[in-house]
């Protein structure tokens, strides 16, 4: 079975400005989330891919069918994809049946009430919302009817561009699990494009992160977390502090926090860049073990913490902590370290 | 991310042709005046311009320009603040008296002035009613300004200490001032276009000057050289705007400003403000229908000529509705390309549309006048000149009108379509027409209710016989007939009350 969707060498941009430089991406099927802070050109990929951009050079393939390759390029009308803009953009003249009808066939748009309904039921929205208009939709339930909109003429594969950053925090995650559901249902593999990290590391099956136009790592969610290949990704996905030391060839590292262990050889080692993610930090009273230090700043979340310590070597690292034992700003403490921590040679 | 721009593609080549089409034939009377400019010999310009005449009229133009801008200036932004910031009591319905004197067309308004008494035929005279028929041109931009203007801004002038009056000229008026600028080069422009009023109050301008020239040498070279003076008025007039508005710092105007807020008590004050206000009104509004209404019931013994009236109102909404119609035709291709598919051609179409904004409806017709003698001789004195004199004059209202819905037809929406299978006519019929539809009515109306009240371009392109209710009572009042004229002035005001009404609506709804 053909690669949902082939990316060879993309390149792209506005203008003079190169935004995207040389990309290599495939999609086999499920979820694989962009993941990228804003400007990073994660919405120029999916808009190349919709044909809504015209690459300067690589090729894309859409389930066996090359749509972008050297002079080449077909129109987006003919790319069947499905495409979920942000905001949804609904039709705001047409009831719900009609905007999800609105891809279908012209012969089977006259009686394209079972179509609607089937892809209603889908995305888990009642059918009597069918002769509702998008104004009288909540936010979440316009998000699901654009989805259903996308999925109708059933596409091999839908493009969702920050689909979920309109919504309130708590309508999030629920319509997040609500549409990968629903593509699983309906069989389709989505490219969701997103700057929010849980809901990438939540909702795919592959997560590709993103900066300046280039993909530091795909890889799954878990990996991506656990082994981050770059020190940026360390430092965005797990909120990583990432300190200056050296590591020697069995593995053992030597920074602010004393003596580390690496997750695994690094080779003939020598000076090294460690990446602390803040769960891996514990921060203890003044009285026991580890590197002592002074509490910066404290941000309190309900369920946790996270901890701002200046060690005394002058390093800043982040930790979090749980709510039952969270010390105060200016508090002398002392910080160790739970667990193999990355390390990159540099 | 908004700030991204979106894949702009190559417009279709029809479209870029009909957008070209309409830019050319707006860009004819701009063309006409360079051309026969280029064309008249210097000394004999010259000699023609400095004579003592020519500048008797350019010096009762510039004071009649000068007093008259800055008088609805002041009484238009007076009342939009009373109506917008205090307490005074019905306030919606101020607004809609402060709004009504644009039903009374200028020329109707002077003939209800000049038919009651002749005092007013003078220059204090010409500038009040001038002031009164075209301040709500002023009025409205500003309360739509003041409408968007955050309120807590003039709340923490207040808290720190400003009285009222400086809260206003140091806080409100400089963040209200694009909209006045904005109102005030309105009035002048409409002032320099001014035939029918200033006429009946015989006060001699550029404008009623380049009338009488055509009227007795029909299109000697003095029409044509008052008429480059009038544009050249014209272009300063809208230079100095863009200055003025240049150097002043954008004010960021909130964007969430929708929370109530307490309005400034008049208190002791409310007595003379809200006579003030009645005051304005009788002098606006009573005073033109109150003559009106002593002409109709004079007129009316005397016996109106039903046949001539019925024939006029007749040719009106025939010439209305297809001047709306054809205006706003036009507009669409223009808008379409200027919105989605942005590039210097298709601004280039644009701006050439608005640059008859800036010409006086006479000038239009002067123009299309002397171009079709010239070139196309089958044209001249018929219905198809008068319409596209129309078009031209009132092309750019319907741009603005289709422009403010097309913008909000995100993007974002025919890019779905597209993913959807659509082709371009495909996603504009089944999705971009029907979300502009309401644009487009809008527009038609306006232009429609504009045609059937316009004199000046009508009066010298109207093909012998074809008589509309504006020309018709034109030929009536001009005449001192001012019975006879009444029927006719009860119609165009009539005509004129639903874009007005529109209007007001407009302007308080800008609060969102």
């Amino acid at each position: 079975m053909n690669a949902a969707l082939e990316i060879r060498g993309l390149e792209a941009g506005y203008g003079r400005t190169p935004v995207l430089h040389g990309l290599d991406l495939v999609v086999p099927s499920g979820v694989t989330s962009i993941l990228g802070s804003s400007g990073c050109g994660k919405t120029t990929l999916l808009r190349a891919v919709a044909g809504f951009v015209q690459p300067r050079g690589g090729t894309i393939t859409v389930a066996g069918t090359e749509v972008v390759g050297g002079r080449r390029s077909v129109p987006a009308r003919q790319r069947k994809l499905g495409y979920v803009p942000q905001e949804g953009a609904l039709f705001p003249h047409l009831t719900v049946a009609r905007n999800v009808a609105f891809g279908l066939p012209r012969a089977e748009r006259r009686d394209s009430a079972a179509r609607v309904a089937e892809a209603l039921e889908l995305v888990e929205l009642a059918s009597e919302l069918a002769g509702r208009y998008p104004h009288e939709l909540s936010g979440g339930q316009q998000q699901r009817v654009a989805l259903a909109r996308a999925l109708a003429p059933r596409p091999k594969l839908v493009l969702l561009d920050e689909p979920f950053s309109s919504l309130d925090a708590s309508l999030r995650e629920e319509t997040g699990r609500a549409v990968v559901r629903a593509l699983r249902a309906a069989d389709a593999a989505a490219v969701l494009v997103t700057h929010d990290q849980g809901e990438a590391l939540s909702l795919a099956d592959q997560v590709a992160v993103m900066v300046e136009g280039q993909f530091l790592q795909v890889a799954p969610p878990t990996t991506v977390y656990l082994e981050p290949a770059d020190p940026r990704v360390a430092s965005f996905i797990g909120h990583a502090s990432l300190l200056p030391g050296t590591v020697d060839a069995s593995g053992a590292g030597r920074c602010a926090l004393g003596i580390v262990t690496t997750q695994s050889p690094v080779g003939a080692g020598g000076a090294a860049q460690f990446a602390v993610r803040s769960e891996q930090l514990q921060v203890r009273s003044a009285d026991t073990d580890g590197v002592p230090g002074e509490v910066l700043d404290v941000s309190f979340f309900g369920h946790d913490a996270t901890i701002r310590v200046r060690l005394e070597s002058g390093e800043h690292v982040a930790a979090r902590t749980p709510a039952g034992s969270v010390p105060l700003a200016g508090d002398r403490v002392r910080v160790g370290v739970v667990g193999h921590v990355v390390a990159f040679l540099a | 991310m908004a700030s991204r721009p979106r894949g702009v593609t190559a417009p279709a080549l029809p479209l870029l042709a009909v957008g070209i089409l309409i830019a050319a034939l707006a860009l004819v009377p701009l063309g006409y005046v360079l051309w026969t400019t280029a064309e008249l010999g210097r000394d004999e310009a010259v000699e023609f311009l400095w004579r003592p005449r020519i500048g008797e009229l350019l010096w009762n133009t510039v004071r009649l320009l000068v007093c008259g801008v800055l008088t609805s200036v002041a009484v238009g932004v007076a009342g939009a603040w009373v109506v917008e910031r205090t307490d005074v009591p019905a306030r919606i319905w101020w607004h809609g008296l402060l709004c009504a004197p644009l039903a009374v067309p200028a020329f109707v308004n002077g003939y209800g002035w000049v038919s009651m008494t002749h005092d007013v035929q003078s220059f204090p005279g010409a500038v009040m009613v001038v002031t009164l028929s075209y301040f709500p041109l002023v009025y409205l931009p500003t309360v739509a300004a003041l409408r968007r203007l955050d309120p807590s801004v003039e709340e923490v002038a207040t808290a720190l200490g400003k009285t009222p009056w400086q809260v206003f000229f140091r806080v409100t008026l400089p963040a209200i001032s694009p909209g006045v600028l904005g109102g005030a080069l309105l009035v002048g422009l409409h002032l320099l276009a001014e035939y029918g009023a200033l006429q009946l109050l015989n006060y001699p301008t550029l404008t009623t000057a380049i009338l009488q020239q055509y009227a007795t040498v029909f299109n000697g070279p003095e029409a044509t050289l008052l008429a480059l003076v009038l544009v050249v008025f014209c272009l300063l007039l809208l230079a100095v705007e863009l200055l003025l508005r240049g150097r002043r710092p954008r004010a960021r105007v909130g964007a969430g400003a929708s929370r109530e807020f307490a309005p400034i008590r008049l208190g002791r004050h409310k007595r003379w403000v809200v006579g003030s206000l009645v005051l304005l009104t009788v002098w606006s509004l009573g005073v033109p229908l109150a003559s009106l209404a002593r002409w109709l019931a004079r007129g009316t013994s005397a016996g109106v000529d039903v046949g001539e009236l019925s024939g006029a109102l007749w040719s009106t909404l025939l010439l209305a509705v297809l001047g709306g119609a054809l205006a706003t035709a036009a507009a669409v291709p223009v808008v379409w390309l200027a919105v989605r598919h942005r590039n210097l051609l298709t601004t280039a179409i644009e701006r050439s549309v608005y640059t008859a904004s800036a010409m006086p409806g006479i000038v239009i017709a002067l123009a299309l006048v002397t171009v079709s003698i010239r070139l196309v001789p089958a044209f001249y004195q018929t219905m198809v000149l008068l319409l596209i004199g129309y078009l031209i004059l009132f092309l750019p209202r319907a741009v603005v009108s289709v422009r403010s819905t097309f913008e909000l037809v995100p993007p974002g929406i025919e890019e779905v379509a597209r993913s959807l299978g659509c082709t371009g006519p495909e996603v504009a019929r089944r999705v971009t027409l029907p979300l502009v539809i309401p644009g487009m009515a809008a527009a038609a109306a306006l232009v429609a209710l504009a045609v059937s009240t316009e004199l000046t371009a009508t009066l010298l392109l109207a093909p012998i016989g074809t008589d509309t209710l504006a020309t018709e009572f034109w030929s009536d009042a001009s005449s001192i007939a001012y019975g006879a004229a009444a029927p006719y002035a009860l119609a165009l005001i009539l005509l004129s009350v639903p874009s007005t009404w529109l209007l007001a609506r407009l302007s308080m709804r800008s609060r969102s």
